[in-house]
């Protein structure tokens, strides 16, 4: 059902080269791992788990469960899922909700409708997307998904940002901004 | 004949100011009714923030052919990510309001105030200086500096309503003017209360 291939960043070193997309696939998958390619002519509905890198271009319906590993959702993937990963890259068509430990790489040819949660989300322009992005560290769904596994790295502090709100309840921003023309 | 089109960065004190105030401490809701845009996904990314991309502006096509007013409600409220419980801190609505007629204004500011949380903010450049605009709203995007940015095509235009404050007082019923600003590129920043 799948085809196992090196997910090197050679370009022209994939097996299925015909398809015009693999350099790109390839880059998202990252280098030198093993990855599971789901092939274009491939649906499968139902709930794939594992260990290994992921490559999606067919289509798939239901959950997808690699929490330690990359899943790239290709630019001829149709996916409608809840996908847990450890680093997502999406350059196809997705509807469900993704949710990464490390990150999700939005391509300009993905389209999008679902919730993404991940404490790091890129997303080039030109992609199309509605739905929510949750880049909250300690939301809740990333801690039920990952438990202690999220990378809680110091998000970078805006040093023009003044300290005057810090603890407070949740409060409306005008209260915070305390002016009023 | 392809048009050139060329990026236009601007200033935007209200919007640094009101994004400048949130901060790492709590959780923040944001609505963004503009399409999805990596500069301002990386901007929020710094804050503890969960951001709600509506994409208003690809529904107008659509928009202007209603007009059933239940059913400009229900599309305006259809691009809207669920709120899960969380109602919405601050809204950017960019440009958008330019492209809403005066029947229209007053079901987008019931919809949002009924996503909002009370005394949330609101967002809004409107044109107050060009006679005409880009037949759709420009995609503009948080930039460095404190600016906002967003390509200047020039290619098809349409009148621009100006819009004054006193107008959107009353066309925009439940949200109050907190404070406008006139910016160097012929927009004025709005900021709305909910």
């Amino acid at each position: 059902m799948f085809k196992r291939e090196s997910t090197d960043n050679t370009p022209g070193r994939r097996e299925t080269a015909s398809q015009p997309d693999h350099a790109a696939s390839q880059r998202a998958a990252g280098a030198a791992a093993t990855s599971a390619v789901i092939g274009a002519s491939i649906e499968i509905d139902g709930n794939l788990r594992g260990e290994e890198d992921l490559i999606i271009e067919g289509k798939v319906n239901g959950t997808v469960e690699l929490k330690n590993n990359s899943v790239t959702i290709g630019t001829q993937g149709k996916v409608t899922a809840d996908i847990h990963a450890h680093t997502i890259f999406v350059e196809g068509r997705m509807e469900g909700s993704l949710v990464a430990a490390e990150r999700i790489v939005i391509r300009k040819s993905a389209d999008i409708k679902g919730a993404i949660t991940s404490p790091r989300v890129s997303l080039e322009d030109g992609a199309r997307f509605n739905g929510s992005i949750d880049m909250d560290p300690e939301t809740e769904a990333l801690k039920k998904a990952f438990g202690g596994q999220t990378r809680q790295t110091p998000k970078p502090v805006d040093s023009s940002r003044s300290d005057n709100s810090a603890g407070k309840p949740a409060a409306g921003l005008s209260e915070a901004m305390g002016s009023k023309s | 004949m392809p048009q050139l089109s060329t990026a236009v960065e601007v200033g935007a004190p209200l919007l640094n100011e009101i994004i400048s105030r949130l901060d790492e401490e709590r959780r923040w809701v944001v609505l963004d009714l503009g399409p999805a845009r990596g500069a301002t996904i990386e901007r929020l990314g710094q804050l503890r923030c969960r951001l709600d991309i509506a994409d208003l502006p690809a529904r107008l096509p659509e928009l202007e052919k209603v007009e059933d007013p239940e059913q400009r409600v229900s599309l305006l409220g259809a691009d809207f990510p669920p709120a899960r419980g969380e109602p919405a801190d601050l809204v950017l609505c960019w440009t958008l309001i330019n492209y809403l007629d005066q029947q229209t204004l007053p079901l987008l500011a019931k919809s949002l105030a009924n996503r909002c949380r009370p005394n949330a903010s609101i967002h809004a450049l409107v044109e107050y200086q060009a006679t005409h605009m880009p037949v759709r709203p420009r995609p503009v995007t948080i930039a460095a500096g404190n600016q906002i940015s967003y390509p200047q095509d020039m290619a098809r235009q349409i009148q621009a309503p100006r819009y004054s404050p006193r107008e959107l007082g009353r066309l925009m019923p439940g949200l109050g003017i907190e404070r406008t600003m006139l910016l160097g590129n012929g927009m004025q920043e709005f900021l709305f209360r909910v």
